[in-house]
């Protein structure tokens, strides 16, 4: 249906009779991508790219706003019964059906990447991020390091089409050839658009590339002082492309994939409290709530024993561990401060 | 601990389990520590698996019960049609106890919160029921669940109306309690949702004005919106293919159906003979061992078939549920034999008793308890 107005008249009249569920309940009973609470999207095709990664397309319900080049999106997957959200670049051009590509590292991406099949629905939220092509035409440098590449392909494949007279080198650094994504499409488009200099680095033949190296980087891009750079890859990585870039002045645009992150639980930690802009001290001994209510900052609550699910607050950053479990919360969304504490930081909205 | 068991508790008890070892009131820390630590294994035992079978069940009730109520509602719109009324009415009658008691009443308890999908989650719920789902947290997952059988704090002991404990005070309007339940029963909704407002707790000076109001308005509001979709609209409809008036008697008997089922599973909660009550000076400084005891003692399940716990939304694994409230409820029928085993072991009587016996000892305590 296309009119909003019609489509909001519709969906008022069957609330009346759905009440107290919202009407797209019902619909998604027929297959309908449609969610009272979320953006649904369902997956058309999945392409393998290397041994461990594969490219998953899927068809986006309503909710989604077409992305840019270089943007991403929080996606949600189930693993084992449990919604789990990580961002993941998208992959695709602009103005088509939006994909990503997903390395196996961690447990969400290994679980896309061994159980991604089309007709699979998935979760999104709407794409978002500043890693984005400049809006003037410029000479530009890509650099890029293992699944960096993702939305830098999204970003060339846009580009290039649009001016294929652009100037662009890509410093692509991956461990062999068989691990290099999209390796095959990248020299196809460079063959389409001469304007496209493609630079595969395999550290398995040449070694690490430091690329904070001036005169390295300068056999393969000469010019790369006078160009707009943009980094993506490892922290370590686009932290060197930066330290190079700023001995001559320059600020590239950058983004950062950082796998692993460390938690520590049972020692000290850190609350902060959003709504009320109160950033609160959690001693080793103390749950979320009772460090609340030591600083007079009323939460909800109720059996204080992690039964009664009274005083869930939204998570909204950082993670809580379970302090009858030892399980750790990472994902954004309702959990019991009465049974948590901060590990080490937790952001909460309230 | 000074809990001591009252004589009329031990006079009509059924005992269902092997007779008691132990006293359970007369258990050490140590003992009620072990206890606890038992009762803790079972729970760990269930949360640490995989739940991917488990958010598929949950999805396939959630299902059923959409498709039900679709058929019971287009049936309802031809129900001047003799077997299109008698379709309608059951698949809207077994929709409707459904939503309420396997995915409403579980869902608002948080069974289901793991999974992270706001579209089953405790804080996003709205059932098909009079009684807002806010005020029904409140006054059953924080008040009954925490101050479970505990008399002058568990409201749910008789609901402000009856007189279900021989330690509450008799006054005249006791003489009422089987007419008022009678009532109570095919209204159950509207009961739970007046209860919800909590009007005793305004005159009692413990409820602000604005509170009380404010929940008032919040009923008043949903009761509005589920009388228009089952009384006005859906007649409406119906009328335009002259079953106007056989469908407001079938949504009637639907709405009737499910309030009749779900009084009388609530009512073997912990009604029937053998379920405790307790003091507040009982659970004062309560440990995790003393609660979890006092959740057995006070709690009463029924035995049946699957298909009667799928349908009482697996409350008629009371005594699984208090003590794990926030436990999937298919995994309740698994667990019950080792929760037996270990109430066994400790001298906790485990009572349990088949339907038609629970309801008629509710009954006889609503008859007798009318009576001084």
């Amino acid at each position: 249906m296309g009119h909003p107005g019609i489509k909001g008249f519709f969906r008022a009249a069957a609330g009346i009779l759905s009440y107290p569920q919202d009407p797209r309940s019902f619909a998604q009973i027929f297959g309908a991508l449609s969610s009272a609470h979320y953006t649904r999207g369902r997956i058309t095709r999945v392409r393998r790219e290397t041994p461990d990664t594969v490219t998953v397309f899927f068809t986006a319900g309503d909710g989604w706003i077409p992305h840019r080049a270089g943007q991403w999106a929080r996606i949600g997957v189930e693993v084992d019964g449990k919604r789990i959200w990580r961002p993941y670049s998208i992959s695709a051009p602009e103005h088509g059906d939006p994909s990503i590509t997903v390395k196996a590292q961690g447990l969400v991406s290994e679980h896309i990447v061994e159980r991604a099949a089309p007709g699979n629905v998935l979760y999104l939220e709407r794409p978002e991020g500043q890693f984005l092509l400049p809006d003037t035409p410029t000479e530009l440098l890509f650099m890029v390091a293992g699944s960096g590449i993702t939305p830098v392909m999204s970003m060339l494949q846009t580009l290039m089409p649009r001016r294929p007279d652009h100037d662009v080198v890509l410093i692509y650094v991956s461990r062999n050839r068989e691990s290099c994504i999209f390796h095959d499409e990248i020299l196809e488009l460079a063959d389409q658009f001469p304007g496209l200099r493609p630079v595969f680095w395999f550290t398995e033949e040449r070694g690490r590339l430091d690329a904070s190296d001036a005169d390295a980087l300068a056999e393969l891009c000469p010019d790369h002082a006078d160009r707009v750079t943009y980094a993506c890859g490892p922290d370590s990585f686009v932290s060197a492309v930066e330290d190079l870039a700023g001995s001559h002045g320059g600020t590239p645009v950058v983004e950062r994939f950082d796998v692993t992150r460390q938690f520590s639980g049972g020692q000290r930690g850190e609350v902060r409290f959003t709504r009320s802009d109160m950033t609160l001290e959690v001693g080793p001994d103390e749950t979320v709530l009772e460090a609340a209510e030591r600083a007079q900052h009323q939460l909800p609550h109720g059996c204080r024993m992690g039964i009664c699910h009274s005083c869930l607050v939204p998570l909204t950053d950082g993670a809580v561990t379970n302090i009858r479990t030892g399980e750790l919360h990472r994902e954004p969304g309702p959990v019991q401060t009465c049974v948590t504490r901060p590990a080490p930081h937790a952001v909460f909205d309230a | 601990m000074t809990l001591a068991p009252a004589a009329h508790h031990t006079a009509t008890t059924a005992v269902t389990s092997s007779p008691p070892r132990r006293d359970p009131l007369r258990l050490t820390e140590a003992e009620l520590a072990e206890l606890a630590a038992e009762f803790d294994a079972v729970r760990d035992e269930v949360f640490s698996r995989s739940g991917q079978s488990d958010a598929q069940y949950i999805r396939r009730v959630v299902a059923l019960q959409r498709s039900l109520e679709m058929t019971g509602r287009a049936c309802m719109l031809f129900s001047r049609h003799k077997p299109l009324w008698w379709a309608g009415v059951g698949c809207l009658s077994v929709g409707k106890i459904l939503e309420n008691m396997e995915i409403g009443h579980n869902v608002l308890h948080g069974q289901w919160d793991w999974m992270n999908d706001k579209e089953i989650h405790s804080t996003t719920w709205e059932w098909d029921f009079v009684a807002p789902s806010a005020g029904w947290q409140r006054t059953h997952n924080e008040t009954h669940h925490t101050w479970t059988n505990v008399l002058g704090k568990d409201r749910d002991v008789g609901y402000n109306v009856l007189r279900m404990d021989p330690d509450q005070p008799w006054k005249p309007v006791n003489l009422l309690n089987p007419v008022i339940n009678l009532g109570l029963a095919p209204a159950f909704e509207w009961g739970i949702a007046i209860y919800d407002i909590e009007l005793d707790q305004f005159l009692a000076g413990k409820k602000s004005g604005r509170a009380t109001f404010e929940d008032f308005k919040r009923v008043m509001k949903k009761l509005g919106r589920q009388s228009a979709k089952d009384f006005v609209v859906s007649p409406l409809l119906a009328s335009l293919t002259g079953s106007g008036k056989a469908s407001i008697k079938g949504f009637l008997a639907a709405n009737v159906i499910r309030n009749v089922w779900a009084h009388t599973v609530i009512f073997c909660g912990h009604f029937p003979d053998g379920a405790e009550t307790f003091t507040e000076e009982d659970v004062r400084d309560e440990s995790r061992g003393h609660w979890y005891r006092r959740q057995a003692m006070g709690s009463a399940n029924i035995d049946g078939s699957r298909l009667m716990h799928f349908m009482s939304g697996h409350l008629s694994f009371q005594i699984e549920h208090h003590l794990f409230p926030d436990m999937p409820s298919n995994h309740l029928a698994r667990i019950a034999p080792r929760v037996r085993e270990i109430c066994r072991k400790y001298g906790i009587r485990y009572t349990s008793g088949p339907l038609p016996r629970q309801v008629f000892q509710a009954w006889r305590k609503v008859c007798r308890l009318a009576l001084p």
